[in-house]
């Protein structure tokens, strides 16, 4: 209960109306700059960041300000996704799988209000459990070793191996080339250069956005100028709006995605890329009896999105409770707090609880003004498909293109785009699908690393990797998502084989 | 116009299978001083490039026979053309000339109007600028327009 | 608004100083080197913040991101396009020369930029959990002289990276072959703080301001501050590794390199304008506030200073086997 009056103090800090403002402004600001395609969360905070001092607001105003463009830059980029086919970076990829099929029939807003609620069931939910729960939650996230990481990527591999998306043939070709492509640069056991070939630009390895801009930004729109897919939709008026019965299918689908992004959000190294992959195909294997994932299934955005925010908010939970940065952004959160000449960490909640309940609150904020704000837009977002195609593509492209000059000014990066770009186009062409691609090159060094960290620490025992109950469990998990598909088809036949002669 | 044929399975299976034994080879010759770890650095490529070449192996051997759509490649050769000409000219000439002609290629591989097309590329190339370069503050490169 | 009004004052008095010597430099920059967000990211935009917030430079300093072989691509791109620019300056750092050392820099040693200065330092150090057999920097090295795999070092860089680098003079120092030593590459700080939290590593030669929280919390032990003296604040009573008989040095300077074909007085404006950053009083807040410590190094001290280092780095690396520059 201790928690309870802790977060009505943290509410009393963040319900004045200047800090409201702030969190309203720091969404609609979040969205803005969220939608631009290769500029995501943490440069949407670091560029945000000098604004914070300039305006000379307080941490607590400031902290609350940046978790509104936090939730907001995370939003949208959905909008490009779920529209146009067009993620803007590696979180949002599985959201194209069943939004821009059901922006294709006309349900954009649907799908975009969908979006957002999901965005905030994953939110919400995460934080009440990070009230309540987050230093033993934090605690039992680091003793997560190498064998269990380990144990956790094969279950990942299987998950995607096994998605479904054409011949498995070309859906392992694409997982190793994702793995490969992750290979290039600097490797972390012996400072040897991989697959660089002399480039210094391959030194650092490809960049995650560069990547995603190629496969998908630039594929998309090569498809779309051949001509035979229409990127614009005849009806955006009837049906429309999202169901209320539709809302409420989805529900059991956004409770396991919240529990699979708050699981994978609190892993020191694991993201909302990984959470949202991990969450979609594990709600197909769970939901999808007709087939219907992948053709604009509500389900199938649903646990994206809802796994997606809740992993963004559950990478908070190492930071606050240990003051360790579980992800990219919330090291910037903590660069962030540094500057304030806060201290992260097990004492903050003891010595600045204005700061660190402040920020818990604004989370609750943050989530909600997200649905204020852009639930009654999601009508006038749709409409950007009413745009021409030859004014709206031509300028995601470029858009495209200037966001990533802007974040490495380098051309070497653009060109290394249009490149991804042309060859992932040929492989669309041939069916070869993109997603286990890059969900490989986001898992690769994941997998690798922690299984050399595992050998390395076991001086070369392989049995190291099954030496814990949870990472056996995710071995048996594992083995069933390669075993089920098998043998399932085998078994209904033989059940319905025997009904029959049952019958006969 | 769709075409089926098994020719693209092709191609892709053999250049898996090439990709894949580079790999291999690459790795193999990789000059490792020490490793930290009993595994090393080439075991990973050399694995992931056996799965490779493996599963290129098979779609060279078993190629599908893909429905082909067959649309109008000039235009996606105009597109692809763009954005690799871009970068090159994109210091040059700065940030809004080179992506006022890239997205003016990119209108017309869209079959916009030419005087329509010319309009949207500069506004949308002077509008990027205004956005990322003046408001968000990350530097594009100006050429000797100055913008 | 006392503050803003301030710094109007004050650059208007010492912007009159600065126009007097002659070079100004038109729209600056200053490079980070890497992604937005990260160390480089930081040292760029606090510093030219401050060096415009205090007057010193009076134009408005922008920062761009260089991101791409940790700091190797910025150092060819100025090489090849910028050599003469004297509006920009490039944010570097120790672990900069330790890749430079390793030939990861390309063709370009660190005879081809002008160094500028520092504008602090950050200081690594050897932390252990706060439960730990080690209770200090001699048991940590006893047990690395028994068996050098009985003690699992992790961190966030590579085998070679200036991460590994701190063990390893640790191991040197004491006798031990630096091959020898356990050691996991993580992703990032963060990354292998965790893996210390929760017990798969024994100890991670990090920096003093990313363990500084876990510090005052008891969570952690620090075994030695690799600094010259003593640390202030939380790790005044941490030893350094030189009174425990060890002299190993590991300051993690935050600065700044310029072209090289620019003039004397052009480089001797950036060192005048880093001097006087260091000497103010509101740069050294800042600066504490950054969890960065005193650097006073400017000018020819600095150059001679990162030339030394570099060499010293590369003496090292090639001591252990690892691939070096060709000299």
């Amino acid at each position: 209960m201790e928690a309870l009056s802790s977060l009505a103090f943290g509410f009393s800090v963040a319900f004045t109306p200047f800090n409201l403002a702030l969190a309203l402004a720091g969404a609609a600001l979040g969205t803005a700059i969220g939608a631009l395609p290769g500029i995501g969360p943490i440069n949407a905070i670091v560029l945000l960041l000098p604004l914070c001092f300039s305006l000379q607001l307080p941490p607590e105003s400031a902290l609350i300000l940046l978790a509104g463009i936090y939730y907001g830059s995370g939003y949208g980029g959905r909008i490009s996704s779920i529209l146009l086919n067009i993620p803007g970076d590696p979180g949002l990829v599985m959201t194209t799988l069943d939004g821009y099929p059901l922006a294709q029939q006309g349900r954009g807003a649907a799908a975009l209000a969908l979006s957002g609620i999901g965005s905030f069931v994953g939110g919400t939910l995460t934080v009440v459990l990070l009230t309540f729960l987050a230093v033993p939650i934090a605690r039992l996230a680091v003793s997560f070793g190498p064998a269990e990481y380990v144990a956790l990527m094969v279950l990942a591999f299987a998950l995607l191996a096994t998605m479904g998306q054409g011949r498995t043939a070309k859906t392992w070709a694409a997982i190793c080339l994702g793995l490969l492509g992750a290979m290039i640069g600097v490797d972390g056991g012996s400072g040897v250069e991989r697959f660089t070939f002399g480039s210094l630009e391959l030194l650092g390895g490809i960049d995650f956005t560069t990547l995603t801009i190629g496969l998908f930004a630039v594929s998309e729109i090569l498809v779309v100028a051949e001509g035979m897919r229409s990127g614009s939709v005849s009806n955006l008026g009837a049906g429309s709006h999202l169901k209320l019965r539709e809302l409420v299918a989805c529900f059991p689908a956004m409770l396991r995605a919240t529990g699979i992004g708050f699981f994978l959000g609190v892993l020191p190294g694991t993201g909302a890329a990984v959470a949202s992959a991990l969450a979609y195909t594990a709600e197909k294997r769970v939901s999808d009896r007709d087939g219907t994932f992948g053709k604009g299934d509500m389900r199938g955005l649903a646990a994206p999105e809802t796994a997606d925010n809740a992993a963004q908010t559950a990478s908070m939970v190492p930071m606050l409770a240990l003051g360790i940065p579980g992800s990219g952004t919330t090291a910037v959160m903590l660069g962030a707090l540094l500057m304030y000449s806060i201290t992260p960490g097990p004492l903050l909640f003891t010595q600045r609880p204005e700061i660190a309940w402040g920020l818990i609150a604004s989370m609750y904020i943050g989530n909600i003004m997200l649905l204020v704000l852009n639930l009654p837009l999601v009508g006038l977002f749709a409409r950007l498909l009413l745009v021409p195609n030859w004014i709206l593509f031509p300028g995601v492209l470029g858009l495209s293109f200037a966001g990533v000059y802007a974040a490495t000014n380098s051309t070497f990066e653009l060109l290394l785009a249009t490149g991804i770009g042309i060859v992932a186009y040929a492989m669309r062409k041939i069916g070869i699908p993109l997603i286990p691609m890059l969900i490989a090159f986001v898992l690769a060094r994941l997998l690798e690393d922690n299984i050399r960290r595992a050998l390395s620490l076991s001086d070369g025992d392989v049995l190291v990797l099954v030496s814990s109950p949870v990472a056996i469990l995710f071995w048996v998990l594992a083995a069933l998502t390669f075993l089920v598909p098998m043998l399932a088809p085998r078994l209904g036949r033989r059940i319905r084989a025997m009904s029959d002669s049952e019958a006969s | 116009m769709n075409a089926a044929g098994s020719s693209g399975d092709r191609i892709a299976g053999a250049l898996f299978l090439l990709v894949g034994i580079g790999a291999i080879w690459h790795a193999w010759s990789l000059d490792v001083p020490f490793a930290a770890d009993p595994v090393g650095p080439k075991v990973f490529p050399m694995v992931v490039g056996a799965i490779l070449a493996i599963a290129g192996a098979a779609i060279l051997l078993r190629p599908d026979r893909v429905e082909w759509e067959r649309g109008d490649y000039g235009r996606v050769i105009l597109v692809a053309v763009a954005s690799l000409v871009y970068p090159l000219v994109l210091d040059p000439l700065g940030f809004v000339p080179a992506t006022t002609l890239l997205c003016f290629a990119c209108a017309k591989a869209f079959r916009g109007p030419t005087l329509g097309s010319a309009i949207a590329s500069v506004a949308l190339a002077g509008s990027f600028l205004l956005l990322i370069d003046i408001l968000l503050g990350l530097p594009l490169p100006r050429g000797p327009l100055g913008i | 608004m006392t503050r803003l009004a301030f710094a109007v004052i004050a650059s208007l008095a010492l912007g009159g100083v600065a126009s007097a010597q002659g070079f100004e430099p038109r729209n600056p920059e200053c490079i980070a080197p890497a992604a937005p967000g990260g160390g480089f990211d930081l040292t760029c935009r606090v510093t030219s913040q401050q060096l415009n917030e205090l007057g010193i430079v009076k134009p408005t300093i922008r920062t761009t991101n260089m991101p791409g072989g940790i700091g190797a691509v910025a150092y060819n791109n100025i090489q090849a396009r910028r050599a003469d620019d004297p509006n920009v300056i490039i944010a570097v750092s120790t672990g900069s020369w330790v890749n430079l050392a390793q030939g990861k820099f390309g063709r370009f040693t660190e005879n081809d930029v002008r160094w500028l200065g520092a504008v602090g330092a950050d200081y690594g150090v050897l932390a252990v959990r706060k439960d730990s057999r080690f209770k200090t920097l001699q048991d940590f090295v006893d047990a690395l002289k028994k068996d050098p795999g009985s003690v699992a070092i992790g961190a966030g860089g590579t085998v070679g990276s200036q991460d590994w680098m701190k063990p390893a003079l640790v191991a040197k120092a004491a006798g031990v072959d630096p091959r020898k030593m356990r050691y996991l590459s993580y992703e990032g700080g963060g990354e292998a703080l965790a893996a210390l939290l929760g017990g798969t590593i024994d100890a991670v030669p990090g920096d003093a301001s990313e363990v500084r929280g876990q510090l005052e919390a008891g969570e952690i032990r620090v075994l030695a501050t690799f600094s010259d003296k003593r640390l202030p604040g939380v790790f005044a009573d941490v030893p350094t590794a030189k009174e425990a008989g060890y002299d190993v040095e590991w300051p993690i300077v935050r600065g700044f390199y310029l072209p090289p074909r620019i003039t004397d007085e052009q480089y001797a404006y950036w060192v005048d304008a880093l001097k006087k950053l260091n000497s103010d009083p509101r740069w050294q807040k800042v600066r504490e506030e950054q969890g960065l410590f005193a650097y006073d190094l400017v000018g020819p001290e600095f150059d001679a200073f990162a030339k030394a280092r570099t060499d010293a780095f590369r003496k090292l690396a090639a001591e252990v086997g690892l691939k070096t520059t060709g000299n």
